[in-house]
């Protein structure tokens, strides 16, 4: 293709110092996949072909254009390496004594180069499409891959949603259902086709309506919360069907939002599907419900209940029951189970109530009460009238009569593993009286009602009495634990009761009405302590108090802090008022307006029980908040690791819009130091001290 | 094609990616208009761009060929990227034709691309896994069907370590590849630092942030990144920048000595029980 090149050692020692020079300037410019000294091997080829072209005039355009290709399959690609190409070929080869008596040199160093530049933009356009389509390709590819996994998805997500048997809709975020699988239709008794297009709150029994149409403006309103609640469904056949409804919001592609609707049937044993089948909740002698099955069922009647009638709890003994198995034998004594089982059924027979069998001889009922339910007296009579009718059992004539342990109406809140140990105690109790005695546990819940229905009564008189204090709790900075604010709480010193916390304190005000007056005076107070301080300590310490939600959004708030304010001439900056995230939320704007009011007014706004939901983020970077609180036993927020990515980086949003981050519930150091390493400002909970009187806090000041 | 309504963050195009961008800038035309955008904001912010990703693909070269010479033939590369000119196989089949490489990377369009490019090679195979899943990425069929775990395998880990937060703990996750691979194995990493030009750096890292790119860069000291080397041994010169391991030629080095330093890289090898350090 090239003439031969003179074979003299000049030359080609001129040619390698160009090709060095050349490898030199390309390398420190792009890389190129090969060693140095492979380099230099192959730009010398490169050079000696130029020479050849500038040798032999016809072929100067050919090769200059096959060095340019040349260069770009060696990945020198860039605008840069092909100036520097340039600049260096051609004073290189005009340079070249060994070319000196080429006729028209000049005119062929040009030609050569000129080709080579074209060579090298060819070349580099045609791969530059090539590389182009290859990834066009690759994409595609790799669309159709995500296409194919979510029609597997899909694929899964069908065929949970045909065999599950709970009730799985999709709506919009008014509750109009979109899609719904069979299974709903089944839980509410409509045909399949009917569900699609209802209005899921209308599903919902009258009672509940309400409810969860603002459980759907919650989430239409942005928050991300997943909303689960036992709730009660309208069947077409007019019965009721007990459901745990969960609500999870889910946000579209382009914006728009969606609600995954899951509906758990929880009116027969799908609590336990699934995992058992029908021989492990029944007793296999009596086919009686076993202990497992009576407390699922008991769980959900506790939470179900109509709270007017509640539930009772009747836990059985038969008395002597070793006596008829030892005397009469085994079967003898199945048998006589067997007979017990069945009068059981039939004592609760109208009644919504479940017998089942716990232990060899111990049996238990499960009654829902309603207004025509017989009292405890009364079904404890017939339990025992029952049994102790003689029948037959192997030839022998037998009657057996049970002791009972009775719990009548628990709360609702009761776990049932507690209720049971409550029933058994209760047997026990029962059984050191004899034989056919029966005890009824502690109504609780009717003391508990009580309890606070007078405390509330009698708060006013104790608040008067000096019951009611005030107390501090140190607000410390995580970094190094100084002290920077004192959070001001109520406490009630109840003769009787012991010490009530701030919370219950306030629960019980708001339940009387005295909830704005004792706000301003616990404000008053704060505002006089923390000017004391000054006073007394020459230190300026803020105090903080923490409003509940109600008053965060009354339009009286900003009155009753301004005026405490101005009576006690404390400068607003030493006040933060913490107001609950959720009253700052709300779409009705009353607690967001107050908070800017007094922010404008230069009072420091804190939101507490803040989460780090999205729409609280949003909000808090509009609204003048100095600070938000996020609280540990309180919010979905992790105490820690796994989650602890997350945290950090919802909690840098929050820094960036400029709000401190502060945590209230610290307990260990191990904590602190990892709410300081994931973001958080300040810190306060029994870690730092609990409530105190102000003198505590005043030592700390030195 | 019908667009799927959604897609993974690494087939939306609308977002840049790392592989495509690192291809740009190693003069490639494997990338989209949102890649270079990314590109030419972070070449502004670090004009020396051009030079760290040469350097880094100059140092994969050297230290692969070193690897072969020392008698290593098996290869799993993750965060691989795009395979482009001067990939691991062919500079390691350059001496030793019988070695064999596993490409892993999380970047799915990456992956596809890599598939079409090593097609019909059977010495080379492509998988789509995440670096911060040491189990899945071993237990993946191909790797157990291309590497002898039980032999040396070199793993190779370039410019995708300071991908892991500290939270990720890289230097219990390299622990749980080293537990995996058989004495005289080598592990490869190169790392970028703010050691130098802390600013600048922090520029950049932010302009990888800002692009939306679920990657975030955390930069790591010397020190840091030779924690990642526990229970290996340091091959000489040790943890270096970029430039300083083992040159062998102009293109090894750039002329600022900042992007020579820029990223911190290493080879070591895990030592036989028993077997006395050098």
């Amino acid at each position: 293709m090239t003439a031969p090149l003179p074979r003299d050692a000049a030359g080609l020692r001129e040619r390698v110092k160009l090709a060095r020079k050349w490898a030199y300037l390309l390398s420190k410019r792009t890389y190129l996949p090969m060693s140095q000294a492979e380099l230099e091997r192959q730009l010398l080829g490169l050079v000696e072909r130029l020479c050849a072209g500038v040798v032999t005039g016809p072929l100067a355009h050919q090769v200059g254009r096959e060095v340019g290709v040349a260069l770009v399959e060696m990945n020198c690609t860039l605008a840069e390496t092909l100036r520097l190409s340039v600049e260096v070929i051609s004073r290189g080869l005009l340079d070249m004594t060994s070319l000196r008596g080429i006729p028209q040199r000049r005119d062929r160093v040009v030609e050569v180069v000129a080709a080579l530049a074209s060579g090298f933009a060819e070349k580099l356009r045609l791969a530059t499409l090539e590389q182009q389509e290859q990834l066009g390709r690759a994409l595609h590819r790799a669309m159709r891959q995500v296409q194919l996994d979510l029609q597997a998805s899909e694929a899964r997500t069908e065929v949970v949603e045909t065999f599950t048997s709970s009730g799985v809709a999709t709506t919009d975020l008014a509750g109009q259902v979109l899609r719904a699988n069979d299974a709903l239709a089944r839980i509410v008794d409509l045909p399949p086709a009917a569900v699609t297009g209802l209005s899921l709150p209308d599903l919902v029994h009258p009672d509940q309506r309400d409810a969860v149409r603002a459980d759907f403006a919650r989430l239409a309103a942005g928050s991300g919360e997943v909303i689960s609640q036992p709730r009660r469904l309208l069947r077409a056949d007019g019965e009721t069907a007990w459901v745990t409804l969960t609500l999870t919001p889910l946000r579209l592609h382009d914006g728009r939002g969606q609600v995954v609707v899951l509906a758990e049937d929880s009116s027969d044993v799908s609590l336990l599907q699934g995992q058992l089948n029908h021989q492990s909740l029944h007793d296999l002698l009596t086919w009686l419900p076993n202990r497992q099955y009576f407390t699922s069922r008991l769980e959900q009647a506790l939470r179900t209940a109509d709270p007017a009638t509640g539930i009772s709890v009747f836990h059985l003994d038969l008395d002597g029951f070793s006596l008829i198995t030892g005397g009469l034998g085994r079967r003898v004594g199945d048998q006589v189970l067997k007979t017990v089982a069945l009068r059981l059924r039939e004592v609760v027979a109208e009644e919504v109530a479940m017998v089942a069998r716990f232990g060899y001889d111990e049996f238990a009922i499960l009654v829902e009460n309603s207004a025509s339910t017989p009292d405890v007296v009364t079904l404890v009579r017939r339990i025992n009238d029952r049994l102790s009718e003689p029948f037959d059992a192997g030839g022998h004539r037998v009657a057996t009569s049970a002791t009972i342990g009775v719990v009548h109406r628990p709360p609702s809140d009761a776990s049932p593993s507690d209720l049971l140990d409550s029933a058994d105690l209760t047997l026990r109790r029962a059984k050191g009286g004899g034989r056919r005695q029966w005890e009824l546990a502690d109504p609780t819940q009717d003391g508990r009602d009580r309890r606070r229905f007078s405390l509330a009564v009698t708060m006013p008189g104790a608040w008067e009495g000096g019951e009611l204090r005030v107390r501090y709790r140190p607000l410390a900075r995580l970094a190094d634990s100084a002290l920077v604010a004192a959070e001001a709480v109520l406490r009630w010193d109840h003769p009787k009761l012991g010490a009530l916390p701030h919370e219950q304190c306030l629960a019980l005000a708001e339940d009387t009405g005295l909830v704005g007056s004792l706000l301003a005076w616990l404000l008053r107070t704060a505002c006089e302590q923390s000017l004391a301080w000054r006073r007394d300590r020459g230190r300026e310490l803020p105090v903080r108090v923490g409003v509940t939600a109600s008053q965060a959004a009354d339009q009286e708030l900003v009155g009753a802090v301004l005026g405490v304010l101005a009576d006690t001439g404390l400068p607003p900056r030493l006040l933060r008022l913490g107001l609950p995230a959720a009253a700052v939320l709300d779409e009705d704007e009353a607690a967001a307006d107050n908070a800017r009011i007094l922010a404008e007014s230069g009072v420091v706004v804190e939101v507490d029980d803040f989460s780090a939901a999205p729409g609280e983020l949003v909000r808090v970077a509009e609204l003048p908040v100095a600070s938000v609180r996020i609280t540990l036993s309180r919010g979905p927020v992790p105490g820690g690791p796994p989650g602890g990515r997350v945290v950090a980086d919802l909690l840098a949003v929050v820094r960036d819009a400029g709000v401190a981050v502060a945590v209230d519930g610290l307990s260990s150091v191990e904590q602190a130091s990892w709410w300081r390493e994931a973001g958080a400002d300040t810190g306060s909970g029994p870690l730092f001290a609990s409530a105190s009187p102000p003198e505590v806090i005043a030592a700390r000041l030195g | 094609m019908d667009e799927p309504d959604w897609v993974p963050e690494g087939v939306d195009t609308s977002i840049p990616s790392v592989a495509r961008t690192y291809d740009y800038l190693l003069g490639g035309a494997h990338n989209l208009a949102v890649d270079r955008r990314m590109a030419d904001e972070m070449l502004r912010v670090l004009p020396g761009a051009r030079h760290l990703v040469r350097l880094n693909r100059s140092f994969l070269r050297r230290a692969v060929t070193h690897l072969v010479r020392r008698g290593v033939r098996q290869f799993l590369d993750i965060g691989s990227g795009i395979p482009t000119a001067g990939n691991v196989h062919e500079v390691a089949r350059a001496h030793a034709p019988d070695c064999r490489v596993v490409y892993v990377d999380k970047d799915p369009v990456a992956v596809a691309h890599s598939r079409m490019l090593l097609a019909g090679d059977e010495r080379t195979d492509v998988v789509l896994a995440d670096l911060r899943d040491p189990e899945d990425v071993l237990g993946r069929p191909e790797v157990k069907g291309l590497l002898d775990l039980d032999q040396p395998v070199a793993l190779l880990l370039l410019l995708v370590v300071h991908f892991l937060t500290d939270e990720e703990d890289p230097v219990g996750l390299l622990g749980r590849y080293r537990d995996r691979l058989a004495p005289g194995s080598f592990l490869v990493v190169s790392h970028a630092t703010d050691d130098r030009r802390a600013e600048t750096m922090r520029r950049a890292a932010d302009t990888v942030r800002r692009a939306r790119s679920r990657d975030n860069l955390v930069y790591r000291d010397r020190a840091e990144v030779t924690a990642l080397f526990t229970g290996y041994e340091l091959e000489e010169p040790g943890v270096v920048g970029c430039a300083l391991w083992r040159p062998d030629g102009a293109g090894s080095m750039a002329d600022t000595p900042e992007d020579n330093t820029q990223v911190y890289v290493g080879v070591g090898r895990k030592p036989a029980p028993g077997e006395r350090g050098t």
